[in-house]
């Protein structure tokens, strides 16, 4: 579905977004295998919204070359650097860029919070059963 | 998963059926046209696009695995605007019972000041007859008001801060009467407590011989002269299933029925058709508390705030998964896992707004292209609408307030709402969601403004009905489940009549 290189790029975000650490919530986003999970979720969307994914992999990648915050590739970055960036991103006046990555982060949420190492520190619908 | 008797889940070879009335289209109108005719002792088949789910399979799915399985799309479909506005989430079910399985249950009659603009727009029903169908609806779907043990700490929350700015709150009335809180209506409720259109309506049909086709996807409209007489349609396994019917309904909903009618060159007449969407644009705002409020033990929608109503917001309670409640939060790496250490302290709620912008559907060769372009007075009420809701949540405590907003995104201090000028914020720094298509069909008495008829048949072809919210002329200002399950009961005595 997505290119090595693609898959590259999508590791280094969910690597960044997610990452590990002490906080009780469990794993992080790459020990619990986002980026597979979301790989075989492309498969179930239309055509038109699938191959907006790599564009917007594409788009992150070249954009610390243009706007920071070190001039390489996004995947090529510390986890630090790859922070500081998509930080940025979140307030970014490009819409289209904006947007590409808002979806990348939820849908590495979505999958993330709900990987069975992760659920149960939420206690989200745990009450009913 | 094992569908009940009556459900046939995709042909796995050609079949022929024969039924008095076809219907396309499983929710909320589909499954009250089949049952208010089976009742009749009209023979009745239903095509269904989805599969049949219960609770035994969405009860144990993680939301990413009901998102694929039972929303169109994967849940991905967006309605786009041009370069100055925003895409705008549009989630849609698809599965027997259509988006009643995944929606909130929300249960609201027509407002009697929309229902005066439809009826100088040619809806012809006297006020006593809608009346009595959303009684009919609501002793099916059994409506009832969120009661207190399960209204969820964050609707409690927000109560809370509207009381002390003397704004009115009232419990959310919803199909769900012995819901137990937990926070999992959009992706179905894993208990039955939803009377969702395949637990309340289609038993009823079933019971009275309709059958539901389900993983069929209609293709084709079949016609003798200017007269439908059934549709052909493909299973999942490819097979053809050809229904042969003195009368066919379109419900597969405000954004595939006129993709449907354009693909058979039916409705352009009018200039209407596609066009006249809306959606009702929303906006999420959420706090944090100092102390755990425990949102998600609780209903999903439990609580609204009527007093923007007559500026046309309406503020309603959500609450929302985990996952979404991390992408929705303004930060990345460890900061956001630590916001997501206070989940329990969260609180949402949500704007929406009855929409003057006007959208369109097209047939693009993707697939159905939702063209929507928010108009600046909607944009500007989204924001107020943002703003009272996060004054809302100060006043009942929130150490800080997430609005939404690029640029904007936690408002650490009350006063710092003040600056907030809705006119200076640019359609695109929204991010928003929406979950009622409506409108693409319009209803008119007149053929040259409007697809549908005041009796809900098309235009241009005999026997051919729309029931969908398609056919309403205006925005709606509410939930819609129960002005379609209303008039499509209405719908339903026009049909039955027509049949003699």
């Amino acid at each position: 579905m997505l290119s090595a290189h693609e898959r590259r790029i999508l590791d280094a975000f969910v690597d960044a977004m997610i990452p590990p650490a002490e906080d009780g919530l469990g794993p992080s986003g790459l020990e619990c295998d986002v980026p597979a999970r979301f790989e075989r979720y492309l498969e179930s969307m239309p055509p038109a919204q699938r191959k907006l994914v790599p564009l917007s992999l594409w788009a992150l990648e070249f954009y610390p070359i243009a706007l920071g915050p070190l001039p390489r590739l996004f995947s090529s970055l510390g986890r630090r650097e790859r922070a500081r960036a998509l930080f940025r991103l979140e307030h970014h006046t490009f819409y289209p860029l904006r947007q590409g990555y808002m979806a990348l982060k939820l849908f590495s949420f979505l999958l993330w919070a709900e990987h069975p190492a992760v659920a149960p520190a939420f206690g989200y619908g745990e009450h009913c059963r | 998963m094992s569908a009940p008797p009556g459900i046939q889940l995709g042909a796995s070879r050609d079949e022929d059926h024969e039924a008095q009335v076809c219907v396309i289209g499983s929710g909320a109108a589909g499954g009250v046209i089949a049952k208010e005719l089976s009742e009749r002792g009209i023979s009745v088949v239903v095509l269904e696009e989805g599969s049949w789910f219960d609770k035994d399979d969405y009860g144990k799915w993680p939301p990413s695995e009901t998102f694929r399985r039972i929303y169109r799309d994967a849940g991905t479909t967006m309605a786009m605007g041009g370069p100055r506005s925003p895409a705008i989430a549009l989630p849609l079910g698809r599965a027997v019972g259509g988006s009643t399985v995944v929606n909130g249950g929300v249960s609201y009659r027509t407002p009697p000041d929309v229902l005066d603009v439809w009826e100088k727009a040619g809806v012809p029903y006297p006020r006593d007859v809608i009346t009595r169908a959303f009684e009919r609806v609501e002793d099916v779907i059994q409506v009832r008001p969120t009661r207190e043990e399960v209204m969820g700490g964050s609707a409690r929350a927000f109560r809370r801060g509207a009381d002390k700015l003397g704004l009115s709150t009232h419990p959310m009335k919803r199909n769900t009467p012995t819901c137990q809180g937990c926070c999992r209506c959009i992706f179905g409720c894993p208990e039955d407590h939803k009377k969702a259109i395949h637990l309340s309506y289609l038993p009823r049909a079933l019971a009275k011989g309709a059958r539901v086709l389900a993983e069929c996807h209609a293709e084709e409209l079949l016609f003798e002269g200017e007269r439908a007489t059934g549709v052909v349609a493909r299973s999942s396994s490819g097979a053809l299933v050809t229904v042969r019917a003195r009368s066919v309904v379109l419900a597969l909903g405000a954004i595939q029925t006129p993709i449907f009618l354009g693909r058979h060159g039916l409705g352009g007449r009018s200039g209407a058709l596609g066009k006249n969407l809306a959606i009702h644009p929303s906006a999420r705002v959420l706090a944090e508390f100092d102390e755990p409020i425990d949102g998600h033990k609780g209903a999903f929608q439990g609580l609204f705030c009527d007093a923007f109503e007559d500026m046309g917001l309406k503020l309603n309670g959500i609450f929302l998964p985990p996952g979404l409640m991390g992408a929705q939060l303004p930060y990345v790496g460890a900061r956001a896992r630590q916001a997501l250490t206070r989940y329990r302290h969260m609180g949402a709620f949500g704007v929406m707004v009855s929409d003057e912008s006007v959208g369109r559907v097209v047939d693009a060769p993707w697939g159905p292209h939702i063209h929507y372009s928010l108009h600046p007075r909607d944009k500007e009420l989204l924001v107020q609408g943002v703003v009272q809701a996060a004054r809302i949540w100060f006043a009942a405590g929130a150490r800080r307030v997430f609005p939404a907003f690029r640029g904007l995104a936690v408002v650490e201090r009350e006063k710092d709402l003040a600056k907030i000028d809705p006119r200076r914020v640019a359609a695109t720094d929204l991010e928003l969601g929406a979950f009622h298509p409506m409108g693409t069909c319009r209803l008119s008495p007149d053929p040259r403004a409007g697809v549908v008829r005041p009796d809900f048949r098309h235009n241009e072809v005999e026997a051919l009905h729309v029931v969908d919210a398609s056919w309403f002329p205006t925005s709606l200002r509410v939930n819609p489940q129960v002005t379609i399950m209303a008039f499509a009961t209405l719908a339903a005595e026009e049909i039955a009549r027509s049949l003699g």
